[in-house]
C-alpha cells in the first residue's frame, strides 16, 4: 500500500468512527476498573512466559533436570516432604516419577499455552478477516458460496477433526505449528461471520458509497475504508477468542495429542497429574488453578473490551 | 522367535498418557474376616476378573500366543506340559500336565516323546488321545489360524514347509502317534527347552471332529477345569465347571471358583479404581493383565489397607537400549561403552514407578529368569551415571566434544526416552528425540533396511529360558533382512553361533541355564546394548479373594489357584 | 410449517452430505496405510493385498465413497479374511482392527452417553434456570452480581480442569462420591446415579452459566412488557409473578439452545470420558484416534456431526413453534 496514491476522499470523509480507533479502545479500557486488573494481569502473564529463563534461573532450577533425590523411589516415586515437595528450592514442589522442578515446567509451559494460543488466533483472525470481507463485499454468488461454507464449516465437529488430524498427521510434523493450523483452521468461520455481518453494515455508510462512487476498487474499499470500522468488534472478539484457544490446546494435549514430552505445557502437565490427585494434590492444583487462571483472565480482558468497545450496553 | 514384550505400555495405550485416575474415592474396602485358604476346602463362588484385554480374536489354542498357557486359557486348555503352579521361583519350572512326564528326549534332544495320563477327558465326555494332540499342533500351521509363536515352524522337521491338515498334505510326518496314549515329536537339531514350549497351548488337544476351522474360537471343546458358558469376543466370557475333569489326572490346576465371569476391554484406571475400591462384587475381582500405577503405590504406602492387597512378581524382561552396530557412530565400541557408563538407571526406575515396578539391570537377562542370569557390570555407571569416564571414552573414540545422535522411542511411552536425554546431556551427548507412532514402531525397529542408529526396546521369555532371551537378539543367523529382526545389534558371530548350538543340546535344563548365563557375560563384554531395568509386575486384587500370588513365570496371578470362597 | 419443515429438513441433509464428503475425503488423503495397520504387526505382502481389497482400498476414492454411502441405507457385507460379516443398514463402515462393524460399536457405547448427556441436561437446565430466576428477583444487587460471576466463572474454567477440581473436593477432601464407574441402568439404577452424578456435575457446571445469563436477561426483558404491569397492578407477588408468567419469555431461547447444547455433548463426553474411564463414544474416539482405526474415527465424527445438525435442525423448529414471533416462510 503506497501512500503516493492516497485517494483525495480520504480528506472528505472520516475513515472509521473515532471512537473505534485502537488507542481509544485502550484508553476506555484502563478506565474500567475490571479492564485495568485484566490487563496488568495479561501483561504480567505474557512477561512470565517470555521471561521463563530468567525467573527459572532465579529459582536456580531448570525444566528439565531430573532430581531423583527428592523422589521417594519406593513409594511410586513421589515427592519427598509435603505438598508436593515444596521448599525453598523448588518453589512449586517437584514433579513425581522425574522430579523435574515445577515452577519451571510451569513458566515454559505457559510459553507453549501462549504461543499456540496466540497463533491459531492470528490465524484464525486472518482467515476470518479474508473470508468475511470476500463475502461481504463480493457479489450475491461469492457471498451465498462463503457464508454456505461458513456455515458448514461452523457445523463441523471440530474437537473430533482436530482430534483425528492429530494422531494421522505424522510426529515428525512440528506440534505446536500443527495445533496453531488446526485450532485456526477449525475457528475461522465465526470470525468470519461476524466481519460478514459488520461489513455488510459498513458497506451502507455514507464515506463507503463515496469512496465507491469515487471509483475506489474493491481491495481499496477493503483495506482503508470498512477494515478500521472493523477493527472494534475484531479485537473483542479476538480478546475472547483467545482463552478458547488456550483451553483447546490445553484439553488436547490434556488427551495427549498435543505438544510431545518432554517439552512442558499445561495439558500434559495436568494429564501426568490427574493420576496423582489423592496423594500429592499439589501436583494438581498447580496446573489446575494457573490455567484457570489465565483463562478467567483473558475471558475477563475480552469482556472489558467489549464493554470498552461498546460503552452503551447493559450489563446483560 | 521370543514374543517381544511391550509391558505394560502395550496394553495400557493412550490410558496411561489420558489421566488415567485411580483412586478408590469414597469406597472403603471390606476386610474379610474369613477363614485362611484351604486348599481341601476351597471351591465355590463366583470369581470376577477385570481385564484390559478385548479377546476379540478369540480363543483358538491354535491362534493363542501365550507364555506358560497363559492364564484364562490355561482353564480351558490342558497342554502336554506346563508351569508350576506355586508361588516363588519354583513357578519358572516346568511339570508334567496331560503327559506322565516333561518328556523323554534322545540323546542329542532332538527326538521327544510324551505319553499321556489315563483318563483324560473332553468337556463333552469324550477321551482324549494322543493323535488329537498331534492334530492341534498341526492346526497350528495352518495360514488361517496363524498367530501363535512361530518355533513349531522352526524346530519340527518339514515345518518350514507344512500349510495344516485343511490343505492337499494334510500330515506332519515328524508328529507320530504310535498309540493313543503316545506321542513323538522330530526336531530337525537339538532343542533341550522343548518341554517349556510344549506347555504353549498349540500342545492342547483339538478332537478333529469338532473342528469347525476358524469359527473354532468362539467355542472350543475344552479339556480344562471348566468350560465356556457364554463368550462375547470383546466383551465378556463366562466359565462354568468342566463335569469332565477330574483333581485327580490334573495336579496344577485347583480350580476352586464355581464360576468365573470375565470382563474384557477394560481401561486399566478402571480395573484399579474397581479393584481398589473393591466394593460389592469387586471385591471378588482379580486381573490377568494390569499392573498398578505409581500413584496407587504412593497411595498404598499410607494406606495398609490397600497394601495389604498388592502382591508382586515377575515376568522375566528387559528394557534395553539398541544399538545398531552397521552405523556409526556405534559401529565403534568405544562409543557404545561411554554410552554404557554414561547412564543414568536411578531415573528410568523412577521414571517406570520407582523400585517397586523397575529393577535396575546391568545384565541383559534379568535375576527373575533364575540360573541364566550371571550378574556382571562391565561398565559401572553407578546410580547415576559416570559421564566423566564416558567423556573420557568418547574423545578417545574422537568426539572430544560430544556428540549426536538420534534416539528413536515408541511415542505412547516418552518417559524412557525423556529420561536418557537429560542423563546423556551430562557426558556431553545430546539425544535427539524420534518419537515414532506406536502403530509402526516395530515395523520400523525390527526391518534392517529402517532400524535407526539407537533405539529404546523391549524383550521378555516365552518361557524362564536364556534360550528364548537370547539366540533372537544375538545369533547372527536371526538376522531376517527385511521385517521381523529382533537382532537389533545385527551382531554376527559364527564362534557365538556355534556356542548356541552346543547349549540348545544339553538336556540338563539347570546346566543348560549356566551355559546361557556364561554367555550372556561373555556377550556383555561387546556393549552391543545398554541394559537398563527389568519391570516388576505390582497387581491388586479384591478383598475376598484367596491365595492370590503372582507366578514367576508370567509376572500374572495364577488365576487357576485363586480361591473366592 | 410442513414447507418449512421441509425446506430445514432438505438442508440439514445437504450439509450431512457436504459434511461426510469432507470427513471422508480428509481421512482418506491422509499419510499412512490403513490396511497396514488394521493388518497387524506380522503381516507380509500378500496378507496385506488381502487386506487391502477387504477393505476397499484398492478401488479409487469415489468408488469407495459411494460404498460408504450407499451402505448407510442398504448395509454392506465385509470380506473379514476367513469369513463374510454383514453390516446391516445404517452400516457406517467395519473396524479391521477390532473386527466389528462400526455402527454395533457405536451402539455398544450409545448407552453412557446418553446418560450423560441426559443427566448433565437436568441438571444444567435446573441450576442455569433456577439460579438464573433467582438472580432476576433482584436485578443488580449483590446476590444477582455474585450469582453472575461465578456462573461466569464456571462457564470460562476448562471442562477437564473443573472435572480434576470436582475429584479433589467430593471424592478426597469430603469422600462424599465415588470415583466414577459406569454402571447400566438397567443394572442398578441407585449406583448408576450415583458414579454418574460427578461427570453431571462437571458438564453442568460448564454449561449452566449461559441458561442462568438467558433466563435472567428474558426475565426481566418480560417484566418490562405489558402484562406483566397488569399483573403486578392485579397485586400477584412478585416471586409469583416471576415463576410463573415472566419465565416464559426465555422459554424459546432456552429451549432452542438445550437442543443446540445436547446435540454437542459429544464433545464434553471427550474429557469426562477420558478422565474417568467411561466406555463411551468419547473414550473410544480418543482410543481409535490413538490406534488410527479410521474407520471408527470417521464413524464417530460424522455422528457428532449428525447430531450437531439435528440439534440444530430441532432448534431452528422449536423456536419457530415456541415463538409465534417467527415468521414461517
Amino acid at each position: 500500500m503506497s501512500t503516493a496514491i492516497a485517494a483525495p476522499t480520504d480528506a472528505q470523509a472520516p475513515s472509521a468512527d473515532e471512537a473505534d480507533k485502537p488507542p481509544v479502545l485502550l484508553a476506555r479500557l484502563w478506565a474500567r476498573p475490571g479492564g485495568k486488573a485484566a490487563l496488568v494481569l495479561v501483561v504480567l502473564l505474557v512477561l512470565a512466559a517470555i521471561l521463563a529463563p530468567v525467573l527459572s534461573g532465579l529459582e536456580g532450577q531448570d525444566p528439565n533436570t531430573y532430581h531423583d533425590e527428592l523422589l521417594n523411589s519406593a513409594t511410586g516415586g513421589s515427592p519427598l516432604g509435603s505438598f508436593g515437595g515444596i521448599s525453598s528450592a523448588h518453589w512449586l514442589g517437584v514433579e513425581p516419577t522425574t522430579g523435574r522442578d515445577v515452577f519451571s515446567r510451569l513458566l515454559y509451559g505457559a510459553r507453549i499455552s501462549l504461543m499456540v494460543a496466540a497463533g491459531a488466533t492470528l490465524g484464525q483472525l486472518l482467515l476470518g478477516l479474508l473470508v468475511g470481507l470476500a463475502a461481504g463485499l463480493g457479489n450475491r454468488w461469492i457471498d451465498g458460496l462463503l457464508s454456505r461454507f461458513t456455515d458448514l464449516a461452523l457445523a463441523l465437529p471440530s474437537l473430533f477433526f482436530s482430534i483425528a488430524l492429530l494422531a494421522v498427521v505424522p510426529q515428525t510434523f512440528p506440534r505446536p505449528l500443527l495445533l496453531c493450523l488446526i485450532l485456526a483452521g477449525f475457528g475461522w468461520a465465526s470470525t468470519a461471520r461476524i466481519v460478514r455481518a459488520e461489513t455488510l453494515v459498513l458497506r451502507e455508510r455514507d464515506y463507503v458509497a463515496a469512496a465507491r462512487l469515487y471509483g475506489a476498487s474493491t481491495w481499496r474499499v477493503a483495506l482503508r475504508e470498512i477494515l478500521p470500522g472493523l477493527v472494534a468488534p475484531v479485537v473483542t472478539y479476538t480478546a475472547l477468542a483467545l482463552p478458547g484457544n488456550m483451553v483447546a490446546e490445553a484439553g488436547l494435549s490434556f488427551l495427549g495429542l498435543g505438544v510431545q514430552p518432554p517439552t512442558p505445557s499445561w495439558g500434559q502437565m495436568l494429564s501426568s497429574a490427574s493420576t496423582w490427585f489423592e496423594v500429592d494434590p499439589t501436583y494438581v492444583l498447580v496446573p489446575s488453578l494457573t490455567l484457570l487462571l489465565c483463562v478467567l483472565t483473558f475471558t475477563g480482558l475480552g469482556e472489558a473490551l467489549r464493554k470498552a468497545a461498546d460503552p452503551r450496553s447493559v450489563t446483560r | 522367535m521370543p514374543r517381544r514384550i511391550r509391558l505394560a505400555a502395550a496394553a495400557v495405550g493412550l490410558t496411561a498418557l489420558v489421566g488415567s485416575l485411580t483412586a478408590a474415592c469414597g469406597g472403603s474396602s471390606s476386610t474379610s474376616s474369613a477363614a485362611a485358604f484351604d486348599a481341601a476346602n476351597c471351591t465355590g463362588g463366583t470369581l470376577q476378573v477385570l481385564d484390559q484385554a478385548t479377546e476379540d480374536t478369540g480363543l483358538d489354542p491354535a491362534e493363542l500366543y501365550t507364555s506358560g498357557g497363559g492364564a484364562i486359557p490355561r482353564l480351558l486348555f490342558r497342554t502336554l506340559t506346563t508351569r508350576d503352579t506355586t508361588a516363588g521361583a519354583d513357578g519358572r519350572t516346568v511339570v508334567p500336565d496331560l503327559a506322565t512326564d516333561t518328556g523323554e528326549p534322545s540323546a542329542n534332544a532332538t527326538v521327544w516323546t510324551y505319553h499321556l495320563k489315563s483318563g483324560l477327558k473332553y468337556a463333552d465326555g469324550q477321551a482324549i488321545t494322543s493323535a488329537d494332540i498331534k492334530y492341534g499342533v498341526e492346526r497350528s500351521f495352518s495360514s488361517e489360524l496363524a498367530g501363535g509363536p512361530p518355533y513349531l515352524r522352526d524346530w519340527l522337521i518339514g515345518g518350514e514347509t507344512y500349510q495344516g491338515p485343511y490343505g492337499a498334505n494334510p500330515d506332519l510326518a515328524s508328529i507320530t502317534t504310535p498309540n493313543a496314549t503316545t506321542i513323538v515329536f522330530h526336531l530337525r537339531k537339538s532343542e533341550g527347552d522343548f518341554p517349556y514350549l510344549a506347555a504353549e497351548t498349540q500342545f492342547a488337544p483339538v478332537p478333529k471332529a469338532e473342528d469347525t476351522g476358524k469359527n473354532y474360537n468362539a467355542d472350543p471343546v475344552s479339556s480344562g477345569p471348566y468350560t465356556i458358558q457364554n463368550f462375547t469376543k470383546g466383551k465378556d466370557l463366562i466359565l462354568t465347571r468342566n463335569t469332565y475333569w477330574s483333581k485327580s489326572t490334573d495336579s496344577q490346576r485347583l480350580a476352586c471358583p464355581d464360576t468365573i465371569d470375565i470382563s474384557f476391554g477394560l481401561s486399566a484406571t478402571v480395573i484399579d479404581q474397581r479393584l481398589a475400591a473393591s466394593v460389592g462384587q469387586d471385591a471378588d475381582a482379580i486381573t490377568t493383565d494390569t499392573d498398578v500405577d505409581a500413584a496407587t503405590l504412593a497411595k498404598a504406602a499410607v494406606q495398609p489397607s490397600l497394601k495389604a492387597r498388592l502382591t508382586s512378581g515377575n515376568f522375566p524382561d528387559t528394557t534395553y537400549l539398541a544399538f545398531n552396530t552397521t552405523k556409526a557412530p556405534f559401529n565403534n565400541i568405544l562409543v557404545r561403552e561411554a554410552f554404557s557408563y554414561a547412564v543414568d538407571r536411578t531415573a528410568l526406575v523412577n521414571a517406570e514407578g520407582g523400585s517397586q515396578l523397575a529393577t535396575a539391570l546391568t545384565t541383559f537377562t534379568p535375576p527373575s529368569i533364575g540360573a541364566a542370569y550371571h550378574p556382571y557390570d562391565y561398565f559401572p555407571a553407578g546410580a547415576t551415571g559416570n559421564a566423566a569416564k564416558a567423556k573420557q571414552l568418547l574423545a578417545q573414540a574422537g568426539y572430544p566434544n560430544g556428540l549426536t545422535v538420534q534416539l528413536a522411542y515408541d511415542n505412547n511411552d516418552p518417559q524412557d526416552a525423556a529420561a536418557l536425554q537429560q542423563a546423556y546431556a551430562k557426558a556431553g551427548i545430546t539425544l535427539k528425540l524420534n518419537p515414532i507412532d506406536d502403530s509402526s514402531y516395530d515395523s520400523v525397529v525390527t526391518n534392517t533396511t529402517t532400524e535407526p542408529a539407537l533405539s529404546l526396546f523391549g524383550w521378555g521369555a516365552d518361557w524362564p529360558s536364556g534360550a528364548p532371551f537370547l539366540t533372537p537378539i544375538f545369533d547372527g543367523r536371526d538376522i531376517v533382512q527385511g521385517g521381523g529382526n529382533f537382532n537389533l545389534a545385527q551382531y554376527d558371530d559364527p564362534a557365538v553361533e556355534k556356542q548356541i548350538d552346543q547349549i540348545n543340546q544339553i538336556t540338563d535344563f539347570t546346566k543348560a541355564q549356566q551355559a546361557w548365563g556364561d554367555l550372556d557375560a561373555q556377550l556383555g563384554k561387546l556393549a552391543l546394548d545398554v541394559p537398563l531395568y527389568t519391570a516388576n509386575d505390582v497387581v491388586l486384587h479384591g478383598s475376598s479373594v484367596k491365595n492370590t500370588y503372582v507366578d514367576q513365570w508370567r509376572g500374572w496371578y495364577d488365576i487357576s489357584s485363586v480361591s473366592v470362597k | 410449517m410442513t414447507v418449512f419443515l421441509f425446506r430445514r429438513l432438505l438442508s440439514a441433509l445437504a450439509v450431512l452430505l457436504a459434511l461426510s464428503i469432507l470427513v471422508y475425503g480428509l481421512f482418506y488423503l491422509m499419510p499412512g496405510d490403513p490396511a497396514e495397520l488394521a493388518c497387524g504387526k506380522r503381516c507380509d505382502v500378500s496378507e496385506l493385498a488381502q487386506v487391502r481389497h477387504a477393505m476397499g482400498l484398492d478401488r479409487s476414492i469415489v468408488a469407495q465413497f459411494w460404498t460408504f454411502i450407499s451402505s448407510l441405507f442398504v448395509g454392506h457385507s465385509y470380506d473379514t479374511g476367513v469369513g463374510t460379516t454383514w453390516c446391516s443398514a445404517p452400516c457406517l463402515g467395519f473396524s479391521f482392527q477390532s473386527n466389528e462393524p462400526v455402527t454395533q460399536m457405536l451402539l455398544d457405547r450409545l448407552p453412557v452417553d446418553l446418560s450423560l448427556a441426559l443427566g448433565s441436561a437436568v441438571l444444567w437446565l435446573a441450576l442455569g434456570i433456577g439460579f438464573g430466576l433467582f438472580a432476576a428477583l433482584r436485578p443488580n444487587g449483590l446476590r444477582d452480581r455474585m450469582t453472575t460471576l461465578v456462573a461466569m466463572t464456571f462457564s470460562a474454567t476448562p471442562l477437564f480442569v473443573l472435572a480434576l477440581l470436582l475429584l479433589i473436593v467430593f471424592c478426597v477432601w469430603w469422600q462424599v462420591l465415588p470415583f466414577p464407574t459406569y454402571v447400566p441402568l438397567t443394572q442398578d439404577p441407585g449406583q448408576w446415579f450415583e458414579n454418574l452424578l460427578l461427570p453431571w456435575l462437571a458438564i453442568a457446571l460448564v454449561t449452566a452459566g449461559n441458561y442462568l445469563r438467558l433466563t435472567r436477561a428474558g426475565v426481566l426483558e418480560s417484566l418490562g412488557q405489558d402484562h406483566i404491569r397488569t399483573l403486578r397492578a392485579y397485586g400477584y407477588s412478585e416471586r409469583r409473578v416471576v415463576l410463573r408468567h415472566a419465565v416464559r419469555g426465555a422459554l424459546p431461547t432456552l429451549a432452542t439452545m438445550a437442543a443446540v447444547d445436547i446435540g454437542g455433548v459429544l464433545a464434553g463426553a471427550v474429557f469426562t470420558e477420558s478422565m474417568f474411564g467411561l466406555p463411551g463414544l468419547g473414550k473410544l474416539m480418543v482410543d481409535s484416534a490413538n490406534n488410527v482405526d479410521l474407520p471408527v474415527v470417521t464413524g464417530i465424527t460424522l455422528l457428532a456431526a449428525f447430531l450437531i445438525i439435528a440439534a440444530n435442525a430441532v432448534a431452528d423448529v422449536l423456536y419457530a413453534v415456541l415463538d409465534p414471533r417467527v415468521r414461517l416462510a
